[in-house]
């Protein structure tokens, strides 16, 4: 399945396609910044800055179909509850992988 | 399903649902609002809970929708803050799919329902609609409540400032505390007083009226239940009123203070407290501080006495009162007995435009005094004489409808100096006997009739 699911934020929106194309232009620039300040809270070991931000970008990524990126941050958000700053870093990684991914099928379909 | 205006049915009003949306998460704030205004629902959506809190404390809604984990103020800090400010709005909280725990927790104390991220529209939608309904229910019922209220206690709040003094006299009714309603002799505190009575869990009970002018410390200890007296004396009261509270005197003062201070002490459990003594609503007319420095009132029994406290504004302050009143006042004395009679422009103009020093008693006793004399049509001239000399520049100066749409100050400017003119022309033409009666200098007339002989 693509990374990028359009046709569950188009459900979502009752088919109103210029309203997802501005859906989806807010949450590009809302899962940069949530991944970074994810990012940066592990690296000081704020854990609790970390899972808040694991799961608003967990919650924004399901919302656009963004599957695989709801996925890691979900478990990004446990492993912070955790404490777990190794597990945690590896879901980040993922979640950039499934972003970049994101980013390109969004491109290609002229979303963004 | 797209468009439409949600509205809810008042007797008055056609008013579009408010809805307070609140996600920290931009792109779930757009998707939330967009699908909330589409259905056509006012939506003001926000990014954080700090802010949230702020637009509650200034304005109503009719449904709080907010995620819950968010940073600094979170969805349950919200939901506290809306349950003790706007306890009638239902709250939904939005949470994450396999995280409803809290949202649980939330209903427990006191959220309506939750919604799950990634939202399904229908659900969501639906979840939306039976809080609304749920809201709409209260509210009906509310408003039921207070108008029967309203009806019972024999108030009218037609004017801005008995209605604000009605949603004061509501929002204080729940509390446990104390009431005292100050206000002018005649304004209407004991009916205040039974309007707080009706709202509360007291409704039901009775309201015991006493006036504290022949009130001794032993009577006044039965009528609230003080410790030592038979709790019989109190059964099936809810409310005690205790009108003139300024003349009690120092041995019921203390004994007040004392059984106030000893219900604080033990208030363990509120409810049972509420069972087991009546409230108390205190009403005055005179500024007890000034009691207080003369030495005649207890300022400790003061300050548990004025902790919740509301004042009556006079009629002449709320002048769309007063016809109404008439009315209500005329209905509640024939008892249906016999028509209204009606009350001709002039006459309704003239009781709007007096000053009533004497308040509700003083209109009463006008009511009695237009129904004795059994008028069908009520005229200018057929009211009290006081009154219509008090009033009498009304119909004495010409086109007193002719000038609207002018400004205030021309229209103000004009009518003073028509005034000063017939009361100069009353007196004969002397311009000193006028300015005594219109308590300026003769100097004052001539600068104002300046350019008239």
């Amino acid at each position: 399945m693509s990374e990028f699911n359009k046709e569950v934020l188009l459900a979502t929106l009752m088919n109103d396609e210029d309203l997802a194309r501005e859906i989806v232009a807010i949450f590009v620039d809302s899962a940069a910044e949530l991944i970074s300040m994810a990012e940066k809270g592990l690296a000081v070991g704020d854990f609790k800055h970390a899972a808040l931000n694991f799961h608003s970008l967990a919650g924004a990524a399901a919302n656009v179909g963004a599957t695989g990126i709801a996925s890691e941050a979900s478990y990004g958000e446990k492993s912070s509850r955790e404490s777990n700053a190794s597990q945690a870093g590896k879901h980040l990684q993922k979640i950039d992988d499934h972003f970049s991914e994101f980013m390109s099928t969004a491109k290609e379909e002229g979303w963004i | 399903m797209m468009g439409g205006n949600p509205h809810t049915w008042s007797p008055e009003l056609l008013i579009m649902i408010r809805i307070l949306l609140i996600d920290d998460e931009p792109s779930l704030l757009a998707t939330l609002a967009a699908i909330l205004e589409k259905q056509g629902y006012e939506v003001t959506a926000l990014s954080n809970g700090t802010d949230a809190v702020s637009m509650l404390a200034e304005n109503q809604y009719d449904l709080i929708l907010t995620d819950i984990q968010m940073a600094n103020v979170d969805g349950i800090q919200v939901l506290k803050y809306a349950q003790a400010h706007q306890p009638q709005t239902p709250v939904l909280m939005i949470t994450a799919h396999g995280s409803v725990e809290t949202a649980v927790d939330a209903m427990k104390i006191g959220a309506f329902d939750y919604v799950t991220k990634p939202f399904k529209v229908d659900e969501l939608l639906l979840t939306v609609k039976r809080a609304l309904d749920h809201h709409t229910v209260v509210m009906e019922n509310s408003m039921l409540k207070n108008r029967l209220a309203e009806t019972r206690s024999g108030l009218v709040a037609v004017s801005e400032q008995m209605g604000e003094v009605l949603k004061f006299a509501q929002q204080v009714a729940p509390i446990d505390n104390p009431i005292m309603i100050l206000g002018e002799k005649g304004v209407g505190k004991e009916s205040v007083a039974r309007f707080i009575h009706l709202q509360g869990d007291t409704a039901e009970s009775r309201c015991n009226s006493l006036d504290c002018i022949s009130l001794s410390s032993h009577d006044l200890r039965a009528a609230i239940g003080c410790t030592g007296v038979s709790a019989s004396s109190v059964a099936g009261v809810g409310t005690v009123f205790l009108d003139n509270i300024e003349a009690l005197d120092a041995d019921a003062q203390s004994a007040l203070h004392g059984c106030l201070k000893g219900r604080k002490t033990s208030s363990e459990n509120p409810a049972n407290r509420s069972r087991a003594y009546p409230r108390i609503v205190v009403a005055t007319s005179i500024d007890l501080q000034e009691r207080i420095r003369q030495g005649l009132f207890n300022s400790e029994l003061f300050s548990r006495l004025a902790t919740l406290s509301i004042t009556i504004p006079p009629l002449r302050e709320r002048r769309p009162d007063i016809i109404p009143l008439v009315f209500s006042l005329a209905t509640t004395a024939l008892g249906g007995a016999s028509d209204l009679p009606s009350l001709e422009k002039s006459a309704q103009m003239t009781l709007e435009a007096y000053s009533w020093p004497g308040n509700i008693n003083e209109l009463k006793d006008v009511v009695r005094y237009l129904l004795a004399a059994g008028c069908t049509s009520i005229k200018r001239e057929d009211l009290p004489e006081q009154i219509v000399d008090a009033t009498v520049f009304l119909e004495n100066i010409p086109g007193a409808d002719d000038d609207r749409g002018r400004s205030l100050k021309t229209f103000l400017q004009k009518k003073e100096v028509e005034y000063i003119r017939y009361i100069v022309d009353s007196f004969g033409g002397d311009r000193l006997a006028a300015a005594k009666a219109l308590n300026i200098t003769p100097e004052s007339i001539n600068d104002k009739l300046e350019g008239e002989t």
